[in-house]
């Protein structure tokens, strides 16, 4: 049986809306507009124990609506959601005893005190045992290498640091699923491959479920073997990530720095060119026209100075992705 | 148990943090001088103008410092709920609150704690004793027990009333001051002799937010104002019955926090 | 010299697009503006209920007639007190506040902009739309309530103009206490605490607490003279006539003295602690 399952689960908010035009302001006193909205419509699907699934889409699509669901602290206008044999909102609070949650933007952690009050205070919030807190903390700050930071007031340390630390935070208390919204923004590259590996091992050790909202392709692309994409609180791809990949964003990019500006003309094999100064941009199917290939012959039609080869960015593929279903 | 427990390790971190700020004796005196000035007002006037018949400057005061006292361990105790509607639901973190498996009272009312506010109690407690002696009552036990317990559900009623603003600011906040009238505006109400208070005034502040039953009746059982001492005595269930009432508007504050999320 | 005035033009414009937009933004909050209302009513009421018990069972019942005021003219004090108790800086601007302890101050000396000019045109709007709404919804129940209770009318005709200008520098004055009060507030090491004392002590000696004219006889003229007597004291005593309006010039000047005063000490002071605050490295 899967570890959770979600069917038809939707979910509106009201907004009032502000009156536009001259003096809007003033009528804004004393008239307002309600407006209905989507956030989740007719969202179904199922992750089974251990699974790492990507939730992407763009700001505003329902991402953090569904995890506040899945979580329990929301409770759906309409649908059916089980998660480990449980109604989330109905069973709060033992609900949440088994899930960890980090919100890469929020902080648990007590800015004025040392890292250890914090988890202190989360052992007596979980009602860990001394026993298996202890040997746990032990196992996670030696993993997430943060034993020397434990002393360490909060609002001294990096980002990087701190969302170790956060990290360790959520998995005190040794959560069957992890819910994780953009763990990685802002920080390091070493504490970001860190990170990537803790998360890789509890779930590859423990079996920990997790699932991650991002913008950062290369955490979906080294964590996630499955990616789900929302967005107008509709469900519009669940599957792996290469066939998304296939699908909607076959393209690469080069970044072509020139020494001068040249108005751009067409070249042989680029799908799509735009310039900007003397950088432009060129997308070529690389199933169509190899990597290389392309390189030499925007070598020889342009005096570069340096290039980038890229994917297209998530956004990218979001925004095609629409283009698609909606147009 | 486990709750008592737990609020008093958020009490101890509060205190930890509280320590390493090094502008705490100036926030005691701020508060001292809250508490200093703000019968100021009444003591100018009672000056210039004398008593009004029996009542005197230190009745008044009296009934005015059960009330002050009650509101001072109320802030002190409860200040997470006090902050709640402007702190806590603003910034979003009640949802954290929502994401561990243990009593949402207590995470809300753990999560503010200023020391220094206490200091509005020993200045109350001060003013108390000194009314006392003033008025030449004699101490006993009974009494004692009277004021401690009208003490008791005067915190209880005050943490009511920050549990029930909680509670609306999940519907409001813009429209939220008025709640005002039941905090720091309530005891000034104390101010005027019972005897000349409106009717209105009275059975408001005894039935509905029962202000008068935690700061009169107790003051008036053991000074003997009255001859019916078990009034005095009614503070402690009056406390209770509403900071019931207050955690019930709270309830179905968060069960609408809950559906809209807003 | 041309170019320097057009200069200062744009500059005057571009703070008072700065107030615009705040108010504007706060005149939405018709319901908070009425929650706050709804605060001071009751307030006058329980004043006016302890005001007419002194003075009709006190002692020395007459005490207050003696001292120049009398209950008629303490009710309409009560009234325009609390209608325009908002005025009064309870604490700085939030958007301040955020900048300094944020450290972001430090960016702000980098814009082309006079920040205490700044910092004064947030500091009046953040304040105008609640004084507007309380004050609007206040004298209009302080109008409609029964005689006794009633806000009485201006003395004459003469006084209710010179108490009106009186009023607009009292709102000037309470903005230049604010907005110093915030450039002390720069000294982050003090936290909070100096900040709510300044702005306690000045709440307690504009009149708000009690009437200035009921306080001892002997502190009467220096509680005319201290600052914040402008606040209310002095634009309510021009309403009231209980000062003439021969009077009126001179108190109005002491008002402005003070402002003076205030704008000059804050613009020290901040010049002063943002030199400091250059010398950390911001």
């Amino acid at each position: 049986m899967a570890q959770i399952e979600l069917r038809h689960i939707c979910k509106t908010f009201t907004v009032s809306l502000r009156p536009e035009g001259r003096m809007s302001m003033l009528r804004g006193a004393f008239v307002r507009r309600k407006k209905v909205i989507k956030a989740l419509d007719d969202i179904s699907f199922t992750i089974d124990t251990g699974e790492l699934v990507g939730y992407i889409g763009p700001n505003g699509a329902g991402k953090s609506t569904t995890v506040k669901i899945m979580s329990g602290i929301l409770t759906p206008d309409s649908g059916y959601c089980r998660i480990m044999n449980r109604i989330p909102w109905q069973e709060r609070v033992a609900h949440v005893a088994r899930i960890g949650v980090v919100f890469g933007q929020r902080t648990q952690l007590w800015w004025d005190l040392p890292v250890q009050d914090s988890f202190d205070l989360l052992k007596d919030i979980y009602s860990i045992p001394f026993t298996s807190y202890k040997h746990r903390l032990h196992e996670l700050a030696t993993a997430l290498d943060i034993s020397a930071l434990l002393t360490t007031p909060v609002r001294q340390l990096s980002l990087g640091q701190r969302m170790r630390c956060e990290l360790a935070a959520a998995l005190l208390h040794s959560p069957r699923i992890l819910f994780l919204d953009e763990p990685t923004i802002g920080i390091d590259a070493v504490s970001k491959l860190a990170l990537r590996e803790i998360l890789k091992r509890e779930n590859r050790e423990n079996g920990v479920t997790m699932i991650l909202t991002t913008h950062d392709m290369d955490d979906v692309e080294t964590l996630c073997s499955r990616v789900m994409v929302i967005g107008h609180g509709r469900l519009l791809y669940d599957g792996k990530l290469h066939r998304l990949k296939a699908d909607y964003a076959p393209w690469r990019s080069i970044r072509a720095i020139l020494t001068e500006p040249v108005t751009p003309f067409h070249i042989e094999g680029a799908e799509r060119i735009k310039a900007e100064g003397n950088v432009w941009t060129v997308l070529f199917n690389p199933d169509i026209i190899p990597a290389h290939i392309m390189v030499e012959r925007l070598a020889r039609a342009l005096p570069l100075r340096d290039l980038v080869i890229g994917e297209q960015n998530i956004d990218e593929i979001i925004a095609k992705m629409y283009q698609e279903m909606c147009l | 148990m486990s709750s008592v427990r737990l609020y008093l390790k958020y009490l101890h971190l509060h205190l930890l943090t509280g320590l390493q700020y090094k502008g705490w004796p100036l926030m005691v005196l701020q508060v001292l001088i809250v508490v200093i000035t703000d019968p100021i007002g009444i003591i100018l006037l009672f000056y210039r103008f004398g008593s009004i018949g029996e009542w005197s400057v230190e009745r008044i005061l009296l009934i005015y410092a059960m009330a002050v006292t009650s509101f001072g361990l109320a802030e002190t105790f409860c200040r997470g709920f006090d902050y709640f509607p402007w702190r806590t639901i603003r910034t979003g973190d009640f949802d954290r609150l929502l994401l561990r498996p243990c009593s949402l009272f207590v995470q809300v009312a753990g999560s503010y704690f200023h020391i220094h506010r206490i200091s509005r109690v020993f200045a109350g407690l001060g003013a108390i004793i000194w009314c006392l002696w003033r008025l030449e009552v004699e101490l006993t036990m009974l009494h004692i027990c009277t004021i401690g317990l009208a003490l008791i559900g005067g915190c209880l009623v005050y943490a009511g009333v920050f549990v029930l603003t909680s509670g609306l600011a999940f519907f409001t906040i813009q429209s939220l001051d008025w709640i005002f009238i039941f905090t720091n505006a309530s005891y000034q109400v104390t101010r005027c002799p019972i005897d000349y208070m409106p009717q209105v005034l009275r059975r408001f502040f005894t039935f509905v937010m029962p202000m008068l039953v935690i700061s009169y009746m107790p003051a008036a059982a053991v000074c003997g104002w009255t001859k019916t001492y078990w009034l005095g005595l009614a503070a402690l269930p009056a406390g209770l019955l509403f900071l019931l009432f207050a955690t019930l508007i709270w309830r179905i504050g968060v069960r609408h926090y809950q559906s809209t999320g807003s | 010299m041309r170019l320097t005035r057009r200069a200062n033009m744009t500059k005057v414009r571009a703070y008072f697009s700065l107030f615009r937009i705040k108010t504007a933004e706060g005149i939405q909050y018709r319901l908070a503006g009425l929650a706050s209302a709804s605060v001071g009513v009751f307030w006058a009421l329980i004043e006016i209920v302890v005001f007419t018990v002194f003075y009709n069972y006190a002692a020395n019942k007459d005490a207050g007639t003696l001292a120049g005021l009398t209950l008629k003219q303490v009710i309409s004090y009560v009234w325009l007190s609390q209608a325009i108790w908002t005025m009064q800086p309870m604490s700085i601007d939030a958007e301040i506040l955020k900048k300094i302890n944020s450290g972001d101050v430090g960016l702000e000396l980098c814009r082309p902009m006079d920040l205490y000019a700044h910092w004064f045109a947030g500091t009046a709007a953040s304040r105008l739309i609640p004084v507007f709404w309380r004050g609007t919804v206040t004298l209009l129940c302080a109008i409609l309530m029964p005689v006794p209770y009633r806000l009485g009318l201006p003395a004459s005709a003469i006084g209710f103009c010179w108490s009106l200008l009186s009023f607009f520098c009292a709102f000037l004055l309470c903005t230049a206490f604010g907005t110093f009060v915030a450039t002390v507030r720069l000294n982050v090491n003090w936290g909070d605490g100096p900040m709510y004392m300044m702005m306690l002590i000045g709440g307690v000696l504009s009149g708000g607490y009690l009437p200035l004219q009921l306080w001892p006889a002997a502190l009467q003229t220096i509680l005319l003279l201290q600052p914040f007597a402008g606040y209310l004291d002095i634009p309510i005593r021009l309403y009231l006539g209980t000062m003439q309006p021969n009077d009126a010039g001179s108190l109005i000047l002491l008002q402005l003295i003070w402002i003076a005063l205030f704008v000059a000490a804050g613009k020290a002071l901040m010049a002063k602690r943002l030199k400091t605050i250059i010398v950390q490295g911001g």
